[in-house]
């Protein structure tokens, strides 16, 4: 193969067609129209340059968006990561009731998104709302709260349902990872005299390297683009508050009618889920590398 | 045994989806056969038509409707699409911008409407409303055609009327007030009189937060007057909203938060439990459109002790104001041609057929909603309050659409969150209407710089 170049990349070409009009042309038809001011009901555009990012660069929404877009990557990593690995350690056995578990925590990952907002949303209800009553009924009503309606707590709330809903699914793939190591080194660690705390700490992390950052990118990418479930719970609000990336390039597409500022938008975002890409190859070749 | 459970569980699945795979006289949303011969062999003329009204009764009754035209004109053939209103706003204009749009689509009144005319979407029914003697605009009601009105033509028909009041607990304002407020400063002081009484004067669920702005919207139109909101509100009008009137319209909002007249957290709290709220007697008020009155009368979610305990009164008139004190404040969805249908004589026939006293009252009956037909709502197939509701509209001076359905989408995106800001302190009256100048001012420029939009010049 490596003597004939043209059959190679004929070979190639089918894969190469595909990614080339399903990803790479929307991406760059993408950055083009974020160059242009239009609306989608009329079909003239008009040229703007990068006059959308100017705008963008002034608007105290987008610097909201960025800031909840990183709370949202923190939070998630901070909790997600460590509580998917202690439940993915601790109840991976193939015990009946570690079964049963591992299904219970992976359910919420199957309900529909708008299902758990919807269901959150009641939850968090000032009024009516199960967690209020809660509080109250432990006696301490000046910690009652609007939670969603509270322009500092929305975001919290919404991610700590985020954290409900997909902390099962990380747990499978850690578990995945888990699965893995070969039983042996643990019996090596085990004659070694090492206890539960050392064998994890010294066997089982350094191994588990590779799957913790994979599934690290998955949480950061995933954070960077939620979108479904705070705009079901808050969608972006109150007044912006709760408002991400995501959210924030649809309102302008579908709500205000600024295709081009929307472009722009997803253009950034587009930006930033690379970095994170390229930083996570970074890390990893660095690891193929030494290993 | 095992194996039992799987053989059983694999034919039911099997039978399930050979069920599934049937073709129904139903499928995808789709009211009727999508072709169909006619008698003569000749093949009848197919309308596509494009709805929200995916859920009953609307469903069913549209569906009546259709099949009554269909027995009359059977060289038509009307096909229903239904699509959930919020994935529609999107589907709609998506189909209008690639140039394949339906042949008759519903809208929403106000500057949703407005912005499809201006890029030449929407054919102009003008000369077929005036036919016969102007029959068919006088058969709708009040001055609702107004709003579909642009530059003299008028596009599509205005079908469903909502409109929004104040609702009220008959026997707690009986109990704890000197009876309905007719001035804004009247509903000061109910408001305090339940305050004293310990009941929460209004309730307001903002979580979606355009319920607060009506609240703005009502007062604007009372103390500026229609006429001037409308200049002020067209991006390439002459207005510059510098009417004194908007400040002190936010102004007189933020009072009634700052007096403690709504339930708490108002922005957490859904519509849904807002009129909780209302119906289980927490709160007095509830300013809130007649869509919640199938909720509130009998057979709706409302307790059966509270089917006879409300009412509703319209906003009160503000002293001094330059508006029409009497206004009622309301939208009319409707639906419209595409400008690109192939078929604008067999569409209007069909608008015609939708809009006729016979439909409208079989609508009615079905859904117990007011259609903008004179004549639609009669003893024999609405309630009283449909009834009162009916002669309410029918003797309004004039109906002023909301605020955020007349403003410039982006515009009344900055008024909606300046009204949640306002709630939780945040921002002031001064700093929103700065925000909404500011707002106005780049529409303007990108519609002029644009050409040809605000002419409605279809240069694609």
């Amino acid at each position: 193969m490596r003597d004939r170049p043209l059959t190679a990349w004929l070979m190639v070409l089918p894969a190469a067609a595909v990614f080339a009009f399903y990803i790479t042309y929307p991406l760059v038809h993408t950055v083009v129209l974020s160059a242009y001011s239009w609306s989608a009901l009329n079909p003239v555009r008009t040229w703007k340059g990068l006059g959308n990012y100017a705008d963008l660069m002034q608007d105290p929404v987008l610097l909201t968006a960025l800031k909840n877009n990183a709370l949202w990557i923190l939070l998630s990593l901070a909790i997600q990561l460590p509580l998917a690995m202690l439940l993915a350690v601790g109840i991976g056995s193939s015990l009946r009731r570690h079964r049963v578990l591992r299904t219970v925590f992976f359910s919420p990952l199957i309900v529909p998104a708008v299902a758990v907002g919807l269901i959150w949303t009641l939850f968090y209800d000032p009024n009516f709302g199960a967690l209020n009553a809660l509080i109250e009924q432990l006696g301490l009503e000046n910690l009652t709260a609007g939670w969603l309606g509270d322009p500092q707590l929305a975001t919290p709330c919404i991610i700590t349902v985020s954290c409900w809903r997909y902390t099962g699914f990380h747990m499978m793939i850690l578990l995945a990872g888990l699965q893995a190591i070969p039983e042996e080194i643990y019996e090596a660690a085990r004659i070694d005299g090492a206890g539960a705390w050392r064998t994890f700490w010294h066997v089982t992390l350094p191994l588990m390297k590779r799957i913790v950052l994979v599934d690290a990118l998955l949480i950061t990418v995933g954070s960077v683009k939620i979108f479904d479930l705070i705009w079901v719970m808050t969608g972006g609000g109150p007044n912006h508050a709760s408002e991400v990336l995501a959210t924030y390039m649809y309102r302008s597409a579908f709500s205000d009618d600024r295709m081009g500022y929307a472009a722009a938008i997803a253009t950034v975002m587009l930006a930033l889920t690379m970095l994170a890409t390229i930083i996570y190859v970074r890390l990893t070749g660095r690891e193929e590398a030494a290993g | 045994m095992k194996r039992w459970i799987a053989c059983a569980t694999v034919l039911i699945l099997g039978a399930l989806l050979a069920l599934s795979g049937c073709p129904g006289p139903q499928q995808d949303g789709e009211l009727t056969p999508p072709r169909q011969e006619i008698a003569n062999g000749e093949q009848a003329t197919q309308l596509e038509m494009w709805t929200i009204w995916t859920t009953e009764p609307r469903k069913g009754a549209l569906e009546e409707i259709v099949a009554s035209f269909h027995s009359a004109n059977p060289d038509v053939r009307v096909n229903v699409t239904d699509v959930e209103p919020d994935a529609y706003k999107t589907r709609i204009r998506v189909a209008v911008g690639s140039g394949d749009p339906p042949d008759i689509f519903f809208v929403w009144s106000g500057e949703w409407l407005h912005n499809f005319v201006r890029g030449d979407n929407v054919l102009p029914i003008t000369d077929a409303l005036a036919a016969d003697g102007n029959a068919w605009r006088e058969r709708v009601m009040g001055d609702a055609l107004k709003w579909y009105t642009f530059d003299g033509e008028t596009y599509g028909i205005p079908f469903l009327r909502q409109c929004t009041f104040f609702f009220y607990n008959t026997d707690l304002l009986d109990q704890h007030t000197d009876g309905i407020p007719e001035t804004w400063d009247e509903f000061l002081s109910v408001c305090q009189a339940l305050q004293d009484a310990g009941v929460t004067p209004l309730a307001l669920g903002n979580s979606v937060k355009w319920p607060a702005h009506h609240y703005v919207s009502c007062l604007w139109q009372r103390m500026i007057g229609e006429q001037q909101l409308l200049e002020d509100f067209d991006p390439l009008g002459p207005g510059d909203y510098s009417d004194p009137g908007y400040v002190r319209g936010l102004e007189m909002f933020r009072d009634l938060v700052e007096r403690g007249c709504f339930n708490d957290h108002p922005n957490g709290t859904t519509r849904e439990n807002a009129r909780a709220l209302f119906y289980t007697g927490e709160a007095a008020m509830f300013y809130t459109g007649t869509w919640n009155l199938n909720a509130l009368r009998e057979g709706g979610e409302a307790p059966e002790e509270f089917h006879d305990a409300w009412s509703w009164f319209n906003f009160p008139a503000v002293e001094g104001g330059d508006g029409n004190q009497q206004a009622l404040h309301g939208g009319a969805d409707g639906y419209v041609i595409s400008s690109k249908t192939k078929h604008p004589d067999k569409a209007i026939r069909f608008l015609k057929h939708l809009n006729s006293v016979e439909s409208a009252r079989l609508f009615v009956d079905r859904c117990k909603e007011l259609v903008l037909v004179d004549g639609s709502v009669t003893e024999e197939n609405a309630d009283e309050h449909l009834r009162r509701y009916y002669q309410q509209v029918a003797d309004a001076p004039t109906i002023v659409p909301w605020a955020d359905t007349l403003m410039e989408r982006s515009v009344a995106e900055v008024l909606l969150n300046g009204c949640q800001a306002l709630i939780e302190g945040t921002t002031t009256p001064e700093q929103i209407m700065a925000d909404i100048r500011k707002r106005q001012a780049e529409v303007k420029a990108e519609l002029q710089a644009s050409g040809g939009v605000d002419l409605g010049e279809d240069t694609g």
